[in-house]
């Protein structure tokens, strides 16, 4: 059933949205290539954030939230690097420099904070799964934070449309993603690497945000297949509470090829509720 | 509020010894809802059954 009618978006109007997107600051690109590259000495990276006036704002504002029990006495960029933790400020600067090229308001109906703690349990999933696999872990972060980057493309870019696509997939009962295949031709994972590839992330991130729900055939073990299953795994968890929200199903080649045993299953559910629970990124959701 | 870990929920399953509250219950097949209707079985149900078992148990004690 193909309801064209309620076609409101092209393929091709979604390209040169993305395109217009503000890029990533400079330093975000420094931030992250020190990061992964595991060469980040916490000087290294109080340096970038203190070149950084935005960056600079969002840590300290972070560090003085209530949350870390040092409320308005953090005044410089070192303390609050120590106070905090690069990991934590890393998930801070991906999300307030990804939703500051993005209008929420243009799409008031979107759950921006439901919608970034399920992020936020996907990278810290995602990370945990990709370790002892070789995997490199600050790409995992980074993709599971991007994975549904799309989605608020799609929401704060065509709000209506995207609306629509939410009540044919509550009247469905399917996932979102079917929805957008179906209304819009194009769903948010492809969505999501058109803006990783305009952004400049690294490929393998990029790949990740692109097949998280649709993982290549291969021999080995990839990023997208850890995002895809850390994916599930969230929802399973009921994180975002969404009254209609369901596990997506599995492909069965990535889980064989991440063949997570059941003792690392329950270990990587208690760390994301554990994580979880300390979540806090100084009301910057 | 978050019926897997909400304090109603350790209620109710205080209320069921051995197994998990109608809630929690509910809610899990409600999640997954796809593959249960399919008969199929989502490689994640039972992890995450055993999981919240574990849990409910361990909050009785």
């Amino acid at each position: 059933m193909n309801e064209t009618a309620t076609r409101h978006v092209t393929g091709e109007q979604v390209v040169a949205r993305v395109k217009s997107l503000p890029p990533l600051p400079q330093v975000w690109h420094a931030l992250d290539e020190a990061l992964r590259n595991d060469t980040a000495s916490s000087e290294r990276v109080v340096r970038l954030i203190a070149s950084d006036q935005g960056l600079t704002a969002t840590t300290l504002k972070l560090a003085n939230s209530p949350f870390y029990g040092v409320s308005g006495r953090v005044a410089s960029v070192r303390d609050a690097v120590r106070v905090v933790g690069i990991q934590t400020l890393w998930a801070a600067t991906v999300t307030t420099t990804a939703m500051a090229r993005f209008d929420a308001a243009a799409c008031p109906g979107f759950d921006m904070a439901g919608s970034w703690r399920h992020a936020f349990s996907t990278a810290v999933c995602a990370q945990f799964l990709a370790e002892p696999r070789g995997i490199d872990p600050c790409a995992a972060y980074t993709a599971g934070l991007l994975h549904d980057i799309g989605t608020l493309a799609l929401a704060t870019s065509f709000p209506e449309a995207f609306n629509e696509t939410l009540s044919w997939a509550a009247r469905h009962d399917v996932p979102p993603v079917d929805a957008e295949r179906e209304l819009l031709g194009i769903d948010h994972a492809v969505v999501g690497g058109l803006v990783a590839n305009h952004w400049r992330l690294a490929p393998i991130v990029a790949d990740a945000v692109r097949q998280h729900h649709e993982v290549p055939d291969g021999p080995s073990v990839t990023l997208a297949d850890v995002v895809h299953l850390a994916d599930s795994i969230v929802h399973a968890l009921d994180v975002s509470h969404a009254a209609d929200d369901l596990v997506p199903p599995l492909t069965i080649s990535a889980w064989a090829r991440v063949a997570p045993t059941m003792a690392e299953l329950e270990q990587a559910f208690a760390h994301v509720e554990a994580r979880l629970r300390h979540l806090d990124l100084g009301g910057l959701q | 509020m978050n019926p897997m870990t909400s304090l109603t929920a350790m209620v109710l399953t205080q209320a069921c010894p051995n197994g998990l509250s109608p809630t929690v219950r509910t809610r899990l097949q409600h999640l997954f809802r796809h593959s249960l209707r399919a008969g199929r079985i989502h490689p994640l149900y039972q992890p995450i059954l055993s999981y919240r078992l574990t849990h409910a148990n361990r909050g009785q004690r």
